[in-house]
């Protein structure tokens, strides 16, 4: 088993909530990077793309939401902003859905998982 | 003696490059607002959206500009869409980056009626035809 | 005899630094703190940085005139959150960072808000069993 490589026992839950993404400028995407480098070492990981943050949904090639996809990790984006933003009239990614901010309030009061914003 | 301003600023060029700058405090008090309420002090105002921003000229109708917080239904969120339509019909020129349009998979006819889908380069070689041009 | 005290668990605190105006994180912020509420949960804010401002009781009840709808209802930050922490029973509180506050001016807060130093936030973040920090001061 790899040094880096979380065993089932240690593994963390972590939601992870992206609020940026790579419309807000350089590096701002980063944060999708680190949740599958979380993901890729053994950890459950969820990602709620918010605000700006859901225009990295948009496409069926963007490199990050590929790579966290092929981690498993569960991608969901805040129905509100997407239809603020009218991602309604263009297409998103396959890995990705749309959800309310109740499966965040859930996701977050669950026992053992670690909340982050950006 | 009392004397009355009747001078009008200059013709201005404003780009908004950063969008979604609050909804439940901002309301209607948001960038489009700001335009819309002072252009009249102008010789002429236009606007480029750039960036995020271009989605505020994209037609779709999901959006609801509503909210419910406790027992509130806080139903005046900013309608930015509306705002487009409203900077047109008041004779404000609306650019619309097509670069950015292009990249979140919109296509040019899905923008609000009266607004100009544009190359980035041929906005900037427009600027010598204002006397100022803000990044607001 | 050694007394034990029983110490209140917050479901969910916000430490809320990014300003208003600035970006959607105001509403993404209240958004969640009413999804927890409905699912029976507990929420607090601590502002910092300009957040501050959000509850500052010279705002009063509702904004500056729309002037393009005079006639327009838009009720002000501080009336919003007046508004949950009332309809919250006890399930939604708000708290200034008194440092904050003092560096940028925003001394009068509306009556419901909690004024808390600085030096208090571990035993905050401990009084909560979620802790988000929303950054940007």
């Amino acid at each position: 088993m790899d040094a880096q490589t979380a065993r089932a026992a240690d593994a963390a839950s972590y939601f992870l909530i992206e609020s940026k993404g790579n419309w807000a400028g350089p590096n701002a995407g980063t944060f999708l990077l680190d949740a599958a480098a979380l993901a890729e070492a053994g950890h459950r990981v969820r990602v709620f793309l918010v605000e700006d943050g859901v225009l990295s949904a948009v496409g069926t090639d963007t490199p990050e939401i590929e790579r966290l996809a092929a981690a498993g990790v569960e991608i969901l984006v805040d129905d509100f902003s997407a239809a603020q933003r009218a991602l309604g009239a263009t297409k998103l990614s396959p890995h990705v859905r749309l959800a309310g901010m109740d499966v965040a309030a859930a996701a977050l009061t669950q026992d053992g998982c670690r909340g982050v914003w950006h | 003696m009392t004397t009355t301003r009747t001078e009008r600023g200059p013709s201005v060029l404003c780009v908004l490059d950063r969008a979604y700058r609050g909804a439940v405090e901002a309301q209607f008090f948001h960038a489009l607002y700001g335009l819309l309420d002072l252009h009249g002090q102008f010789e002429r105002m236009d606007v480029a959206l750039r960036g995020a921003a271009v989605t505020m000229a994209v037609e779709e109708d999901v959006y609801r500009p509503s909210v419910r917080l406790g027992t509130m239904v806080l139903d005046t969120l900013p309608d930015y869409r509306g705002s487009v339509r409203d900077l047109v019909a008041e004779g404000f020129g609306v650019f619309v980056d097509e670069a950015a349009v292009t990249a979140l998979g919109f296509a040019p006819e899905q923008l609000v009626a009266g607004t100009t889908c544009l190359d980035s380069a041929e906005l900037a070689v427009r600027w010598p035809q204002y006397d100022q041009v803000w990044f607001v | 005899m050694a007394t034990t005290m029983e110490r209140r668990m917050w479901d969910l605190l916000l430490i809320l630094t990014a300003a208003p105006h600035s970006s959607d994180v105001v509403t993404s912020a209240l958004r969640l703190s009413q999804a927890v509420l409905d699912n029976g949960g507990s929420v607090r804010v601590w502002a910092c940085g300009y957040a501050t401002m959000m509850t500052q009781d010279t705002f009063g009840d509702t904004k500056l005139p729309n002037t393009r709808d005079p006639e327009g209802h838009y009720p002000s930050p501080s009336a919003i959150v007046q508004r949950m922490i009332a309809d919250g029973q006890g399930r939604f509180a708000w708290i200034g960072c008194t440092a904050c506050t003092e560096e940028r001016g925003a001394t009068h807060h509306i009556p419901q808000v909690r004024h808390r130093s600085p030096l208090r936030l571990a035993a905050t973040v401990a009084g909560a069993k979620q802790t988000l920090y929303l950054g940007g001061a």
